[in-house]
């Protein structure tokens, strides 16, 4: 294989990662949205056969529908799905963009401008207490952010060849979209983790406690409700097989008809249970999908470190152990002897012409990294302008070691190391956090 | 006590003399290490996208529980600070900056380099 082929070859696995980069965060909204209808049909059906039973009923289960609200705004809030992000390690770190020397920022423009995104900004971070070698990147429109943690810079100055590979493969992931893809998949798990399931976790556990006191308080006794929604199983009709009656001819509608409460509930857990398995299944699914994709996405970035370095330096820095990053999980991040023996694959084929640094190599369409990013939560505005009793708060926070800082939407960030971050919108807001601090 | 300038000069030439290896490091991150040590936990980024100061990066001491060269550095130019903030007599400066240095694991012909250009300073400048 020529380098000419072998260029072409990397520019269709970009476009192919594009593609794949635009997928992804589509099947997770309709993954999201799908188990959101199925929970919602699980609570309408459960009022459905609840209903009409007089205000007792009413009345307790407006109070458990109020419960599981509570439960899952309250993890809505800790997963932080309707708050901006966190203030992320970019607002920490300081920018070097200006104090790299001028070898080295021309050597980045010029990869950059080999990755056919010269025209975009790029701004070059420190990070000090990254315990990595290798360099990380992310975008944010319309920037990428080259992290460079402490021990690159070693790197950097004793095997300057590796290091620029390394450089080139975080550029691969700009070109790849990979950047987008990590954003939806980690919106995905934190929103599966911090709401989802515990949210069915809640329903689930409500409606169990509403049924046994259900049974008290309208029947006097807990024969019928003994256990909730799990008395179907020994009430059921025909021999205590649970959930045959629903087989039979007119099953559904008899139990309509006789109001069976514990047939309600435990249809309702039967909905929650198949909500929660689909969720887990597909959890599963995009757990192993992320795995390919990143898989095959760092064996591309390493091909593409090549070809915009036009030189092998990426098989000396697959060589450093460094270039694995800490604390990245292996069940997603390849490990380096499979990276090098694909690399050594690649080189095995690769006839390099004379010319070859000369090479232009990628030009991507402008405007591909925007997608996926437009799918975060819409950005609150602070509606109000701060009053001076705000302020007040806001020094005094400051003057307690809290960091306060204004995101471009309005927000203010309050945050404290061991004390937990604040996102305060409007001043009523920034009073409820004086009075929690 | 050293000015944040003199400070500068003290840790590249320290850096030139006993941590060659990271003139590049030095060389990019000298002004947020010396910010950092001079108005602790308030560096401004030189030119971030986003809007304001901030205050980050927490302590500059966690940098040096860090393994490595560079963290040695660091953990010198932090025993330095130190030993000039401190305002003993030279000798027990000197003395204090060795067993500092010494904890970090660093080689005792380092350790001495470094207390040479110490004691030497500001006479060795230049």
């Amino acid at each position: 294989m020529d380098f000419d082929t072998f260029v072409r070859d990397c520019h269709g696995n970009i476009i192919r990662s594009l593609r794949l980069s635009r997928a992804l965060p589509q099947f997770c909204i309709f993954s999201i949205n799908f188990n959101y209808g199925i929970a919602a049909v699980a609570i309408l059906l459960g009022f459905l056969f609840i209903q009409g039973d007089g205000a007792i009923l009413s009345g307790m289960f407006t109070i458990s529908f109020a419960l599981v609200l509570v439960a899952i705004i309250r993890n809505l809030k800790r997963s932080q799905l309707l708050l901006p992000p966190p203030p992320d390690r970019l607002a920490t770190l300081p920018d070097i963009t200006d104090d790299l020397e001028a070898a080295d920022r021309q050597l980045l423009q010029e990869l950059c401008e080999r990755a056919g995104i010269g025209d975009r900004k790029l701004r070059v971070l420190s990070d000090l207490n990254s315990p990595a070698v290798a360099p990380s990147i992310t975008y944010i429109a319309p920037t990428f952010f080259l992290i460079l943690p402490r021990d690159f810079f070693s790197l950097w100055q004793l095997q300057p060849k590796a290091a620029e590979a390394m450089i080139a493969h975080e550029f691969g992931h700009i070109l790849q979209g990979d950047v987008d893809l990590y954003i939806v998949f980690r919106r995905y798990m934190r929103f599966m983790i911090g709401l989802f399931i515990p949210g069915i976790l809640a329903t689930s556990v409500v409606f169990f406690i509403m049924g046994v006191l259900i049974g008290l308080i309208v029947h006097g006794q807990l024969d019928t409700f003994t256990a909730g929604a799990f008395s179907y199983v020994t009430s059921a009709p025909i021999e205590g097989v649970p959930g045959a009656a629903i087989l039979n001819n007119n099953g559904f509608a008899d139990y309509m008809a006789y109001r069976d409460y514990a047939f309600a509930i435990f249809f309702m857990l039967i909905l929650a249970a198949t909500s929660l398995v689909l969720t887990l299944f597909m959890t599963f699914g995009l757990v192993l999908t992320f795995r390919i994709l990143n898989r095959r996405s760092e064996a591309v970035c390493d091909s593409i470190a090549l070809a915009l370095t036009a030189d092998d330096g990426i098989k000396l820095a697959l060589s450093l152990p460094g270039f694995q990053h800490p604390g990245r999980s292996p069940l997603f991040a390849p490990s380096l002897p499979w990276r090098r023996e694909k690399l050594e694959r690649t080189l095995s084929r690769l006839r390099w012409p004379s010319s070859v640094a000369a090479a232009p190599i990628f030009v991507l369409p402008s405007g591909i990294h925007n997608e996926a990013l437009e799918i975060e939560p819409a950005k609150l505005t602070l509606a109000e302008s701060l009053t001076p009793e705000s302020r007040d708060i806001l020094k005094r926070a400051e003057a307690l070691g809290y960091s306060v800082t204004t995101q471009a939407d309005g927000t203010i960030v309050v945050t404290r190391d061991g004390k937990g971050t604040h996102f305060l919108r409007t001043n009523s807001q920034i009073k409820l956090f004086a009075r929690l601090v | 006590m050293l000015t944040e300038d003199e400070f500068r000069a003290l840790s590249t030439r320290i850096v030139e003399q006993c941590f060659p290896e990271q003139r590049k490091f030095w060389a990019v991150n000298k002004r947020p290490v010396v910010d950092q040590i001079y108005q602790p936990g308030a560096v401004k980024p030189a030119a971030s996208e986003r809007s304001g100061d901030f205050k980050f990066w927490g302590e500059l001491q966690i940098i040096v529980q860090g393994a490595g060269e560079t963290a040695a550095l660091i953990s010198s130019l932090l025993s330095i600070y130190r030993v000039f903030k401190e305002r003993t007599s030279q000798q027990t400066a000197l003395e204090n900056l060795s067993a500092a240095l010494s904890q970090t694991g660093m080689a005792a012909d380092q350790i001495t380099k470094i207390g040479e250009i110490v004691r030497d300073w500001p006479s060795s400048k230049g």
